[in-house]
């Protein structure tokens, strides 16, 4: 079954097609929250207000976008609302946040496990724009358009924050 | 075979890195595709962008985070359906603006937007129509909003007189507005036989002792007594 055909099934009621729309979507949406949040359990407890609040507003949501842009969007908002609650909270730093274990061989391990940390400083340098068009982009594999529906900007705008973001993450992973 | 080198490279080098991102993800649609891939076909320093763009594409999916396991996504589930059963069941805290805003008192939002509007543009209207510009009195020629243009037998004395409180009022307004102004020449309001032209540009002739001297004269009722000196005050 189709997104929209599910969002009309928990439109008319059906508490089961919602449960299908949350076994398909919480796992994106749970590491995109987790890559921006950067701790576990705030990422926990931000996924499941996402969900409530997709479940409480679905009768207002018309299918001129997906389903999954608009999660998301619902995602990005709640994000954004933490940070702004817990401005002055020290967030947790990037070795908090688990890498899954590479396999490959021991030395090619180490030196992966420093370039991924390299590039982990560099992505949290980058302004929050695009360190959210990167995420969307590498991570969640959201389309150019589908970004610029996500953070409320234009495809060509997700396009350009994206380029922006490459050329700074090459240059900070120079040095 | 130079010449089939510069055809190939027809999009520059500064397009094609802008462009290379997209096209090292696929995304790239045609013809743009197309050219960025002749393009590199070429173009040694481009190649080189593209290895390291490439490169760092493949780092930052090599990035990934753990998989907590199925225990934790079945719980995730459990709780997330467990807050959405509650919530059906619970009434949902609607604000205050939104209840008055959808039904108060049986009626929607934008029928009590419109009696609003009425309410505070009725006084405006009432106001303009019969304060602002009253009704004009019949048999009252000569009043100051259209004198007709020049006619036969109407002196400003004879006018004067026969303007209202409110006609005076705003004459003499008028002629206040106009105090200060400098003339060129000193001109003068007909009187008695002349016919006149607009009341008002009749005005824009005046100077400001005549201007002062015409306000007296409507304060006290009496007729102007001034004459021109060959011409009209026009």
């Amino acid at each position: 079954m189709t997104d929209d055909q599910l969002v009309q099934r928990v439109k008319d009621g059906d508490l089961l097609a919602f449960e299908e729309l949350v076994l398909r979507y919480q796992k994106p949406v749970y590491y995109f929250v987790l890559r921006t949040l950067k701790n576990t359990l705030e990422a926990e407890d931000t996924v499941q207000k996402i969900f409530l609040l997709a479940y409480q507003n679905i009768k207002g949501f018309r299918s001129e976008s997906a389903f999954k842009t608009w999660l998301y969007r619902i995602g990005v908002n709640q994000c954004n609302n933490f940070f702004r609650q817990n401005k002055n909270r020290e967030f947790a730093s990037l070795d908090e946040l688990p890498v899954a274990d590479l396999t490959v061989d021991q030395e090619g391990d180490v030196l992966e496990k420093e370039s991924l940390q390299t590039l982990r400083d560099a992505v949290e340098r980058l302004p929050q724009k695009q360190k959210m068009v990167v995420t969307l982009r590498i991570y969640q594999e959201l389309s150019f358009e589908e970004i610029g529906t996500v953070l409320a900007m234009g495809t060509n705008s997700a396009k350009v924050n994206f380029h922006h973001a490459m050329g700074n993450l090459k240059k900070w992973m120079k040095t | 075979m130079d010449e089939d080198l510069k055809k190939m490279k027809t999009i520059s080098c500064h397009k094609t890195k802008k462009l290379i991102g997209e096209y090292s993800q696929g995304l790239l649609a045609l013809p743009w595709a197309e050219r960025v891939r002749e393009h590199l076909l070429v173009c040694p320093d481009c190649q080189k962008e593209y290895r390291k763009t490439q490169e760092l594409v493949r780092l930052l999916k090599h990035d990934r985070l753990p998989d907590p396991g199925e225990r934790f996504w079945k719980g995730m589930t459990n709780e997330v359906m467990s807050q959405v059963r509650q919530a059906r069941t619970e009434p949902r805290e609607i604000p205050w603006f939104r209840i008055i805003w959808d039904r108060p008192f049986r009626w929607p939002g934008y029928a009590w937007a419109t009696a609003l509007l009425l309410i505070l543009l009725t006084p405006v209207y009432i106001y303009t129509i019969h304060f602002k510009n009253p009704p004009r009195p019949p048999g009252v020629e000569g009043a100051l909003s259209d004198w007709p243009g020049e006619r036969g037998g109407e002196s400003l004395a004879t006018i004067l007189e026969t303007l209202s409180l409110k006609e005076s009022s705003r004459l003499e307004k008028k002629v206040v507005a106009q105090l200060g102004k400098d003339l060129p020449n000193q001109t003068f309001l007909r009187t008695n036989d002349e016919p006149f032209g607009d009341l008002s540009l009749s005005l824009d002739g005046l100077n400001k002792e005549e201007l002062e001297l015409l306000i007296d004269k409507l304060q006290t009722g009496r007729s102007v007594g001034f004459k021109e000196e060959g011409r009209y005050a026009a």
